[in-house]
């Protein structure tokens, strides 16, 4: 009895157990969370943007403007991202921006956000994760930005105007003070291709107050330029 | 009666009597007959018995295994040649087979000896008395035989006396009833408990001398009982011829032979194993006082009551008597004593069971989840049924978000146990579904999970009784855990272990 239950009985009854899984699937310690934000499309290389090798180790990122008063660009590191280069790339956010890049966004209104670039950046160390300090970008989208709108604090009464508390994918303008509010166009259900131009520099003080606003290269690293901007804003 | 007659078959053993016994068996019959396990172990008991208790010397004993029908004519018609010219006042001639059967014949190794040849036979032999004992299919009908009665078994008493010249016949079963063999008792069940019975547990009267009438009625009471939960009872039959009034001493426990004594000072059913418990020596009802003889040997002396287990350990000593009284037995734990109890004990022990352990993640990367236990566990003679739930909780943090994991379930174990000394060890396997929730804590979207799971695994039980009611055990294993996943069922081995303490409640 004991050796046809061990052969027979126990496979049917392991069967039998394994019908009774069910529900949600179960995640082990990688789980990171449901994406906020979900963005995916195709890296275009545009004139004058820097050489990719299409060897090379690769990466794409989001770094977030840090804001009026703000010193450098902040990587977000809350994020998963695949890359099948030179051309696909795949951007998941997964958690709100850090405090620390909370602006009021340059909307006209007092909303609070954050706006961040999405960048290619050579991965020097193969960790996933872009350092502005060591390694160098390869480019940034000309025209796609990401925004997070704060939205009202919690039990406050929401604004009609107010874009709820999220993210989203933004059309950045060439002239971005003049452009602004940005436009949001994305809501991570179309792919978002990403033109890499050789706008390696990008505007740091979204608030276009010409006496706090500066100009910096992101490509590259390095500093950025001493002296204020020049007037009229960023170069087309 | 003649007090001279009476006189000379209550000192069966004094040197005017001469006894010569012929015991025969074959474990193969008949080519449809199911081949037998322990008829020439049968015939071996009682060639022993006969030689340590019932006065028959080593030379005046023939030993036939295996034998044939020509086998045991042969033998017959030599042995009594050698009564015809014996020079003691008397001879006692005991026969006794261990086989097939049918109502006309036993199967001897493919041949056939009619019963009414084998009655002649007997019957004819040059002796003061002869005795058939057959442990066979079927043999009852020999006790309806012509000349012979079949007794009702309890009608017969002591005063009821065989003739000093005549014929006793024992059968192991009634008419169109099938003697049985046990495993357990490795030997046919008759056979068991007539020498259980020669060796002094048939001794009723307490006087050192198991008579035939002893012998029938206590074998009849132990066979029966033995085979009332078998698919068929069976019923010893007796007979015997009319025409004398003594009866018949079988065995004389004060022998002088290589064996001694083992006084049994409480009432209570007994079995006898040797020292390692593995083999059974004899199984008895016993009344307080009751003595058996045995083979010089240490011995496990099992006592059961309808509540309990007991044991000793004793050692019998050559020409010796060894008591077992109350402050020799220690009560076994319930859960070894459903197991040790007997098959025919039939007393599952019933243990709440609290513990606690460790288990492996449920997915990668989770941790080791520590676990409480507490279930119900029930002990009976062949396995361990373990019907229990555990709770536990393990967590992770990767930077992004904080996982905290419950698990929740319910399991089946069935396990078998076997006890070495006061340590029992066991194999087996579990099966079970847990419910298993997950929790998040994050700046960004996590909703919790909750799914059913599944498992199935192999079980290893390592146990010690630190009390007859209270066991601490260890109970390791691995599990086949399988839970929903993305796209399919995941599967998971899941390593654990457990330590435990029960509560025999009964």
């Amino acid at each position: 009895m004991w050796r046809s239950m061990s052969a027979c009985g126990c496979s049917r009854l392991g069967l039998l157990l394994g019908l009774a899984a069910c529900g949600d699937p179960l995640v082990g310690e990688q789980y990171l969370g449901e994406p906020m934000l979900s963005f995916w499309g195709t890296v275009l290389v545009s004139d004058g943007a820097a050489d990719t090798d299409a060897d090379a180790d690769v990466g794409v990122a989001v770094v977030w403007n840090p804001g009026p008063g703000g010193e450098q660009l902040r990587p977000e590191e809350k994020l998963t991202t695949e890359t099948d280069f030179p051309a696909r790339y795949v951007i998941n956010l997964l958690a709100p921006p850090i405090p620390e890049v909370m602006h009021t966004l340059p909307d006209g209104t007092d909303n609070r956000g954050s706006i961040g670039l999405v960048v290619v950046y050579r991965d020097v160390n193969g960790n996933g994760r872009v350092e502005l300090a060591d390694e160098a970008l390869l480019g940034v989208a000309e025209d796609i930005g990401v925004i997070w709108h704060e939205g009202p604090e919690e039990g406050a009464e929401a604004s009609p105007t107010e874009p709820p508390r999220g993210y989203g994918v933004v059309r950045r303008t060439a002239d971005q003070c003049g452009g602004l509010p940005p436009e949001r166009i994305q809501e991570a259900t179309e792919p978002v291709d990403i033109v890499m131009g050789d706008i390696c520099e990008a505007v740091i003080d979204p608030d276009c107050n010409p006496d706090t606003s500066e100009w910096g290269p992101i490509c590259g690293g390095g500093a950025p330029p001493e002296g204020p901007p020049p007037p009229g804003g960023p170069p087309p | 009666v003649s007090p001279l007659w009476l006189a000379a078959w209550m000192a069966v053993a004094e040197a005017e009597e001469r006894r010569f016994a012929v015991v025969f068996g074959t474990n193969r019959g008949d080519a449809s007959d199911e081949p037998l396990r322990y008829a020439d172990q049968d015939v071996r008991r009682v060639g022993d018995v006969l030689v340590e208790l019932g006065g028959v010397a080593p030379e005046d004993l023939v030993r036939l295994e295996g034998a044939t029908a020509d086998d045991v004519r042969g033998v017959l018609r030599r042995l009594g040649e050698r009564m015809a010219a014996s020079t003691a006042d008397r001879t006692l001639l005991l026969v006794y087979y261990s086989g097939h059967a049918d109502a006309l014949a036993l199967h001897l190794s493919g041949t056939r000896l009619p019963l009414d040849e084998l009655k002649r036979l007997v019957s004819s032999a040059p002796a003061d008395a002869r005795v058939l004992v057959l442990d066979a299919c079927r043999t009852g009908e020999l006790t309806r035989t012509r000349g012979a009665t079949q007794a009702q078994p309890f009608e017969i008493v002591v005063s009821d006396e065989l003739a000093a010249s005549g014929l006793a016949i024992l059968t192991s079963a009634a008419a169109g009833e099938d003697a049985q063999e046990s495993d357990r008792l490795q030997g046919g069940v008759f056979t068991h408990h007539l020498v259980s019975g020669m060796r002094g547990a048939a001794d009723a009267s307490g006087d050192a001398r198991v008579t035939l009438s002893e012998a029938y009625q206590y074998t009849y009471a132990q066979t029966l009982l033995t085979t009332s939960d078998a698919p068929m009872l069976q019923h010893p039959s007796f007979a015997f011829d009319l025409t004398g009034r003594d009866d018949l001493i079988l065995t004389r426990l004060d022998s002088d032979s290589h064996a001694g004594r083992l006084r049994l000072a409480l009432e209570g059913e007994y079995l006898i194993f040797d020292a390692s418990g593995r083999d059974l020596v004899a199984e008895l009802q016993a009344e307080a006082g009751t003595s058996i003889v045995l083979d010089a040997a240490p011995y496990l002396v099992r006592w059961r009551t309808p509540e309990h287990v007991f044991e000793a350990d004793v050692e019998v000593p050559d020409g010796g008597l060894t008591e077992v009284g109350p402050e020799h037995l220690r009560l076994l734990p319930l859960g070894q004593a459903a197991r040790r109890g007997g098959e025919d004990w039939h007393r599952p022990a019933l243990s709440l069971v609290v513990g606690g352990g460790v288990m492996g993640p449920v997915r990668e990367g989770l941790g080791v989840m520590p676990v409480a236990r507490a279930g119900l566990r029930l002990d009976t003679s062949f396995l361990t049924f373990q019907l229990g739930a555990r709770y536990g909780r393990d967590g992770a943090e990767n930077g992004q978000l904080t996982i905290t994991e419950d698990l929740a379930g319910a399991e089946l174990g069935l396990v078998r146990m076997a006890d070495v000394g006061p340590i029992s060890l066991g194999a087996g396997i579990v099966a079970g579904v847990d419910g298993v929730f997950q929790r998040f804590e994050t700046p960004g979207v996590a909703p919790p999970r909750s799914a059913l799971t599944g498992r199935l695994g192999a079980v290893g039980r390592f146990e010690g009784a630190v009390h007859p009611r209270v066991s601490i055990g260890v109970q390791g294993g691995v599990d086949a855990m399988w839970s929903p996943g993305e796209d399919e069922v995941h599967t998971e081995v899941v390593p654990h272990v457990a330590l435990d303490v029960g509560l025999w409640v009964f």
